[in-house]
């Protein structure tokens, strides 16, 4: 039902001598997530008693890679299952079928303390800047949470990360003293993606980061991210509904449908010459203007 | 707590949240404590209810058979603290002097003494041997409230008896509070099996016949307060598992706490930092009303005998003695009236502390 299985826990102890006897690494060092034909299925509740519950197949065979340095975005209208493959790739949903390898390692098959350990590598920033982070808490505490949780350091060097990352974000260190409500949607954004930024990881899932803020505030968010891409050197894998995003964010696309990649390329190939008859429908569907 | 500190050490500090007592209290807090304060009727009872709870607190100073301060040979005694022999005073006996004993009154006045008594004269087990009517005998200069059939001043034993069950009815809450609520959490966090089995067990368990085991464990040791509690927790922690529970299984699917999750955050922080504040509300607005549920809880098995060990200063007791003394009306009438302005007052203040809460409730 949810990620954090409690009867998983007891596996954790012995963690340490398990991860000691994996083999190395068999692929190119520079991939840094490796998807394997990932299926996801849901059962709904049961209509009647006699029948078997129906079975929602939200991701149904999914297979890429993503190079370091790299932004791979997904797009597909709502309900397609992109969201549900972010949750998978970031590891919070169980896998029906296959695989998500995170440089080499194949997180659903890790133990969960060990899991939660890895995290601090690839980190997620989510749709709505206004449910994601807790009111209750300031912003410098919304942007620690992740190194208070995963590393040990100290209240001084935490704050000075904290300020850090702020600063690279393009927000002020008097905004650490500040709560969530007194900043505006792209603002708030800004404070998730600090947050997700500051264990400095090497993959960033992004769901939808745009999708909940005005069309003037979108630009800069995106614009964000690649500056940061620049920057870090973070790999991106960026969901959306929203074609102009990926194009702007992306340098390699897929197009998803029902559950599956119905295809997949460089951007520009993509949205040049699309070759399936659903991404076609996909590019004419987005309203032009005068047009 | 001290992360959250931090970052008030440098930068400028914004003039917004005030300190009560040392704690940094955020706006809503100063909004529910004013509403608080607005409530007259809630706020009133609670401050008499914790007026009445630390003067019972001191309940030895206030009732007690043995005086405050005795002036004996040009030494000043205080025999509330300290038990002197008999022989101290120039009596016969080595044991523990009774002060209320007339031969003993007589020891210290020969020597030009002087005795401090408390307020009332009895504690909640001394038996008043000169009453003017026997036992039980109506209100008079003495025994303010009269005494129950075995002579013992029934103002000592409200006294007493009200600090009982207040400590009684405190501790039940605060244990089964922190049970309770650790329970709900995890049923709600976890949710699925966790939750299902755990709910079916509850179901199971609640419905056990607390009552019947209570005696039937009555027969087999002798209960004294601990015992009580330990038998009321067994079954009092479920009261606030269901809200809990439920402020949980909202929560744990808000954004922001499965953001943490994504993060790496531990379960038990998420729980602690993230969901625990959302089910404070609703907790804390039970509080006043599961005191009240335990307070009442204790008179009643106090009232069948199967309670505090038989001697001990109880209301329960005191109400039973009134059934079985209707030509002692001030029995009843005082276990009566205490138990229902006590309850009154508890449940006052937990309505005044519930409207507080409320956000849909301003109060000018």
């Amino acid at each position: 039902m949810t990620d954090s299985d409690p009867q998983a826990g007891a596996g954790g102890a012995d963690s340490t001598t398990v991860a000691v006897a994996k083999p190395a690494p068999v692929i190119d060092p520079s991939t840094v997530v490796a998807v394997h034909d990932v299926h996801k299925h849901y059962t709904l509740p049961r209509e009647t008693l006699w029948r078997d519950p129906t079975l929602v197949h939200a991701v149904n065979g999914v297979t890429f890679t993503i190079e370091k340095g790299g932004s791979f975005g997904v797009v597909g209208e709502s309900g397609c299952g992109k969201s549900t493959l972010a949750r998978c790739v970031m590891g919070l949903e169980t896998l029906t079928q296959g695989s998500v390898e995170f440089r080499g390692q194949n997180i659903h098959a890790l133990p969960v303390e060990e899991l939660r350990q890895l995290r601090r590598h690839f980190q997620m920033v989510f749709q709505d800047p206004f449910g994601s982070l807790d009111p209750r808490m300031k912003v410098a505490r919304i942007v620690a949470e992740p190194i208070e949780a995963l590393e040990d350091t100290k209240l001084d060097e935490r704050r000075a990360r904290v300020i850090e990352v702020l600063r690279a974000v393009g927000l002020k260190e008097s905004d650490t003293d500040k709560y969530p409500h007194e900043f505006s949607g792209g603002q708030r954004q800004r404070i998730a993606i600090a947050r997700a930024l500051i264990t400095r990881p090497a993959l960033i899932v992004a769901d939808e980061p745009v999708s909940a803020l005005d069309v003037s505030v979108q630009a800069q968010v995106l614009n964000l991210l690649q500056d940061l891409q620049d920057e870090f050197g973070v790999t991106y894998l960026l969901i959306s509904h929203d074609l102009a995003v990926v194009k702007f964010v992306c340098d390699e696309v897929a197009v998803m449908n029902e559950g599956v990649f119905v295809e997949r390329g460089p951007t520009e190939e993509i949205f040049a010459n699309p070759q399936h008859d659903y991404t076609k429908t996909l590019l004419a569907a987005v309203p032009q203007i005068g047009g | 707590m001290s992360d959250a500190l931090a970052p008030n050490n440098a930068g400028p500090r914004r003039p917004k949240g005030r300190r009560i007592l040392g704690m940094r209290v955020t706006p809503l807090t100063i909004r529910r404590l004013h509403n608080f304060r607005k409530n007259g009727r809630g706020f009133w009872s609670m401050w008499i209810f914790v007026t009445l709870l630390v003067l019972t607190l001191f309940a030895e100073l206030i009732a007690n058979d043995r005086p405050l301060i005795v002036r004996f040979d040009n030494a000043l005694l205080f025999p509330v603290l300290t038990d002197y022999p008999e022989t101290r005073f120039g009596g016969e006996f080595e044991t523990a002097a009774d002060y209320r004993d007339p031969y003993v009154q007589e020891l210290i006045d020969e020597k030009g003494g002087w005795i401090v008594w408390p307020l009332i004269e009895f504690t909640f087990d001394t038996i008043n041997y000169n009453l003017p009517q026997p036992a039980p005998s109506p209100p008079s200069g003495t025994n303010w409230l009269g005494t129950d059939d075995q002579g013992r001043d029934v103002m000592a034993r409200l006294i007493y008896g009200f600090r009982i069950s207040v400590l009684f009815g405190l501790v039940l809450t605060a244990i089964s509070s922190v049970i309770g609520i650790l329970a709900g959490a995890v049923q709600g966090y976890f949710g699925g099996w966790t939750d299902l089995l755990f709910q079916r067990f509850i179901e199971i368990w609640s419905g056990m016949p607390t009552l019947f085991l209570l005696i039937i464990l009555a027969s087999i040791v002798t209960p004294n307060f601990w015992w009580l509690l330990g038998i009321l927790l067994l079954f009092s922690w479920m009261a606030l598992v269901g809200v809990v529970r439920a402020e949980f299984l909202r929560a744990r699917n808000f954004d922001y706490v499965r953001a943490a999750r994504a993060l790496g955050v531990r379960n038990s922080t998420i729980m602690l930092k993230h969901l625990l504040p959302n089910a404070m509300v609703a907790t804390i607005t039970f509080l006043p009303f599961n005191l009240a549920g335990a307070v009442t809880v204790l008179t009643s098995l106090d009232f069948l005998g199967f309670g505090l060990p038989p001697g001990s200063a109880s209301l329960g007791e005191l109400l039973a003695q009134g059934k079985a003394n209707l030509q002692a009306p001030w029995l009843g009438l005082t276990g009566f009236f205490t138990l229902s302005i006590m309850l009154t007052l508890v449940v006052f203040t937990g309505e005044a502390v519930r409207d507080a809460f409320d956000p849909r409730k301003t109060f000018a």
